[in-house]
């Protein structure tokens, strides 16, 4: 029998590819909260990075730190069961495309950001899309 | 003539908004009769349109990839809303409540009072919409009507040479779709006073007697309001998706099924009638009166076959389960009150199988499968649906069921260019193999004449119900392909008159033509679809092309509209979209009405609610599927569907069959049983 045609191959090919999707976004997600962690605690080290300047921007960091930690908090939902908690996935994609774009306009050393945030965002909306595609095809 | 869009909120297009209404009932002397005017577009839904006509003049939906070819397909829907609904109906039938009746909590038996305000839209005796503008319904009349002959079309395009099978579904697939259709439509028997058309018989050929008469199509009565417009006919069954095919379109018929055919009396306990083995009663006769030893008894019984007595007895069961179940829930309900109930949800799940399982199983791609369960659950899917409800009034986000009601451009009906793009008779395998289902031994092998009319009862006389069923899922039904219409089909004897014969191949021909359905190239040029100029545009398959040009006599704009899309199963750039059952030509159509059916029924939209549906039948909707409905009425056969994602794919043959997943399909719940569902 044509193996999409069986209810145990597909589910099992929904796992996989939700497996798949699990794990790349697992380690963006503790990359991500590892960079705002930092952010909240050694701000005078990210702005030396980044080349932002002094101790005025030191709170801006820091806010921004605690920004990302919450976006990471609230993509743990759509960690834990991608496929019915959509909607923080899909905002995280699209909001990881909007930063790249945020981080290409900002440029100087920003500039090394951009594509570390669209690819990851690139990667993520494909395994994604995979992944819905595979569930979808798994219902009768 | 081809009809420019125009999405704005411009007037409605003539509909019944001039039509008295001779209702006696209070409802619709309370509520003045609503126009059916299309309600606003939104704005969205006028871009999505405009974005689809844009795009598919690069390629057609299909080909574009998924992101933009759903919300093309939801672009067409919104286009052939506005401009492919057309009202035919001039005076409307009568209507009559049953006194008492609760219309806003039940059916009525013929289909009335649906929508309240306009309370015969929809029964049974309305007549058929059409899909077309109505200027372009006229019939065709000989010659044209006969050109080419519909037997030589049936003899050189149609007929069956070697099978050609769909692999990845299963006769249970092919009985489904005609159960459906007796739901929503039938023509009227053939008008014995009118003179017969005589077909033409291609040179050589053998039909009996040298000569092929064909009753035509009793039209509705005409009236002074008719002048100048085309023949209309009347739909003899409701045209809502009611399960009127089970519970019949009249009173009289309503009473019939409910009838213990021990007794003879009307079962008090709001059941329907079956025998102590669980199967129909017999009427020996259809509900036209044409008599047939042995035919079994259901709403709809006509051109019945073993596949239609499958569907049937198992949804018969279904509504005496339903019965059992509320009777549980409700222990002091009075058994017409349950009889109603069970109705209403036995009829929801029927349109939810259709809507997530059947149609999905047709339309096997990504796409289709997300378009349907959209139409049901939408956007945000059933999980999202079924924890939290609704999200606004919308159907792109929630679905259709329990949105607001919306007739958009015309009154409700079915449409004869829908019953013209269902005569998908090809689906219809010529032999039947009837086999033990725990080892696969064949236990009586049947022709297709064979397992038709009352004599499918005799197959359930020597074969056990769990064994049909069995072999029905585990066969293939026929491809929706040239060369591919079912043999027993073309020399149906008409059982009522013995010797008198009917090509079904020609008949269908004959009928769209007869009935003013355009032909392939002008039905495609009025959804919106690619016209092919050449027959290489119509088919990828050259003898194909050779056949057809040869038989339209190199005139593409002849080809009928089931030529036309049985030929395009072979085209990769305008036909059938990939992993498709069916024609995109069809497929147009279906999403326009497979989302009407929902959307202009009261009772899936505004009336789709645990106060109508009781929270225990609400709740039976939900939880289940064909899936639930076989577990309970056909228990032994769960290791061979346990794997099958859809019940309509082929399931596994014979011992040992799915034993892997036979343990997370027993985990299911299935509710109820009978007697009669002991392994
Ligand atoms: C043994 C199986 C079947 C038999 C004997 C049968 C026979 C018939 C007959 C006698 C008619 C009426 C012809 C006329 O207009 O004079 C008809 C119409 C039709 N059949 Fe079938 N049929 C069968 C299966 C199917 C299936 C599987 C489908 C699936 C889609 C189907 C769809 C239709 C449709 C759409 C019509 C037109 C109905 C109308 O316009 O009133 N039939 N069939």
């Amino acid at each position: 029998m044509d193996e999409a045609l069986s209810l145990a191959w597909t589910e099992a090919e929904a796992r996989s590819r939700e497996a798949a999707f699990r794990r790349l976004l697992l380690i963006a997600l503790m990359t991500e909260g590892a960079w705002g962690s930092v952010a909240v605690t050694a701000p005078a080290w990210i702005a030396s990075l980044l080349e932002l300047g002094g101790a005025p921007v030191l709170g801006w960091v820091r806010a921004c730190g605690g920004l990302v930690l919450l976006a990471v908090y609230l993509q743990i939902p759509g960690l834990l069961d991608p496929v019915n908690r959509r909607l923080g996935n899909i905002l995280g994609i699209g909001g990881r495309f909007v930063l790249a774009a945020f981080c290409l306009c900002l440029g100087g050393r920003f500039l090394w950001l951009a594509p570390l945030e669209g690819g990851l965002g690139l990667l993520l909306s494909i395994l994604y899309f995979g992944l819905f595609r595979a569930v979808l095809m798994s219902r009768p | 003539m081809k009809r420019s869009l125009d999405l704005t909120d411009g007037p409605a297009p003539p509909s019944g908004s001039s039509l008295v209404l001779p209702c006696p009932a209070d409802a619709s002397e309370r509520a003045p009769r609503p126009d059916v005017a299309p309600a606003r577009i939104p704005a969205s839904e006028r871009l999505v349109g405009w974005m689809t006509l844009s795009l598919s003049r690069i390629q057609a939906w299909h080909r574009w990839p998924f992101l933009i070819a759903v919300p093309m397909v939801v672009g067409h829907r919104t286009i052939m809303r506005r401009l492919n609904l057309t009202d035919t109906q001039t005076v409307p039938p009568p209507t009559a409540l049953p006194p008492e009746f609760d219309m806003r909590g039940a059916r009525t038996a013929d289909g009335s009072f649906n929508d309240l305000g306009t309370p015969w839209m929809g029964m049974a005796g309305a007549r058929f919409g059409r899909n077309m503008p109505l200027d372009r319904t006229f019939g065709e009349t000989p010659p044209t009507l006969f050109a080419p002959s519909p037997r030589l079309i049936s003899n050189r395009l149609l007929a069956r040479g070697d099978f050609v099978e769909v692999p990845h579904l299963n006769v249970l697939a092919a009985a489904w779709i005609q159960f459906m259709i007796h739901d929503w439509l039938s023509h009227e028997s053939g008008d014995r006073c009118a003179a017969p058309h005589e077909i033409p018989l291609p040179q050589g050929d053998d039909w009996p007697e040298g000569r092929m008469t064909v009753l035509p199509t009793r039209p509705d009565r005409r009236s002074a309001a008719d002048a100048g417009r085309p023949a209309a006919y009347a739909n003899t069954e409701t045209g809502w998706w009611d399960g009127s095919q089970i519970y019949g379109s009249s009173l009289e018929r309503q009473r019939a099924v409910r009838t213990d055919p021990a007794t003879g009396r009307v079962l008090s306990d709001g059941k329907l009638g079956l025998t102590a083995d669980g199967l129909l009663p017999l009427a020996h006769r259809t509900a036209r009166g044409k008599a047939d030893r042995n035919l079994e008894l259901a709403g709809v019984n006509g051109n019945w076959w073993i596949g239609l007595s499958v569907m049937h007895t198992l949804f018969a069961r279904e509504h005496n389960a339903i019965v059992d179940h509320l009777r549980d829930a409700y222990p002091d309900a009075c058994g017409e009150w349950l009889f109603q109930k069970a109705r209403l949800v036995n009829a929801a799940l029927t349109a939810k199988i259709h809507t997530v399982e059947w149609t999905p199983a047709l339309m096997n791609s990504p796409e289709g499968r997300m378009v349907m369960r959209g139409n049901f659950w939408g956007l945000l899917g059933e999980h999202y649906a079924r924890a939290f409800g609704r999200v606004g009034t919308g159907e792109i986000l929630s679905g259709i069921p329990g949105s607001p009601t919306e007739h958009h451009a015309a009154p409700y009906a079915m449409t004869e260019e829908f019953a013209a793009v269902y005569r998908m008779h090809s689906l219809m395998p010529d032999v039947f193999s009837f086999r033990h289902h725990a080892d696969d031994a064949e236990i009586l092998r049947r022709d297709l004449a064979k397992v038709a009319g009352g004599q499918a009862r005799e197959i359930h006389e020597r074969v056990a119900f769990a064994d049909v069923v069995y072999s029905l899922a585990t066969s293939k039904p026929g491809a929706l392909v040239l060369h591919n219409y079912p043999n027993g089909l073309r020399r149906l004897d008409r059982l009522d008159a013995n010797g008198v014969y009917l090509d079904m191949a020609a008949v269908d021909i004959l009928r769209d033509r007869e009935r003013g359905v355009p032909r392939y190239c002008a039905f495609r040029r009025h959804i919106n679809a690619h016209v092919p100029r050449t027959f290489a545009e119509l088919t990828d398959d050259v003898t194909w092309q050779k056949e057809l040009d040869e038989v339209y006599g190199g005139n593409i704009e002849a080809v009928d509209l089931l030529v036309g899309t049985l030929a395009e199963s072979r085209s990769v750039r305008y036909g059938t979209p990939p992993a498709f059952g069916f024609s995109d030509t069809a497929f147009r159509i279906f999403i326009l009405m497979a989302s009407r059916r929902l959307k202009s029924d009261r009772f899936y939209t505004e009336d789709f609610r645990p106060e109508i549906y009781t929270p225990a039948g609400f709740a039976w909707i939900q939880d289940n599927a064909l899936r639930s409905v076989m577990e309970r009425h056909c228990p032994a056969l769960r290791p061979h569907f346990a794997d099958a994602r859809n019940l309509f794919f082929p399931w596994a043959k014979g011992a040992g069959a799915g034993e892997a997943r036979t343990g997370a399909a027993s985990e299911r719940s299935s509710r109820g049983g009978a007697p009669w569902t002991k392994p």
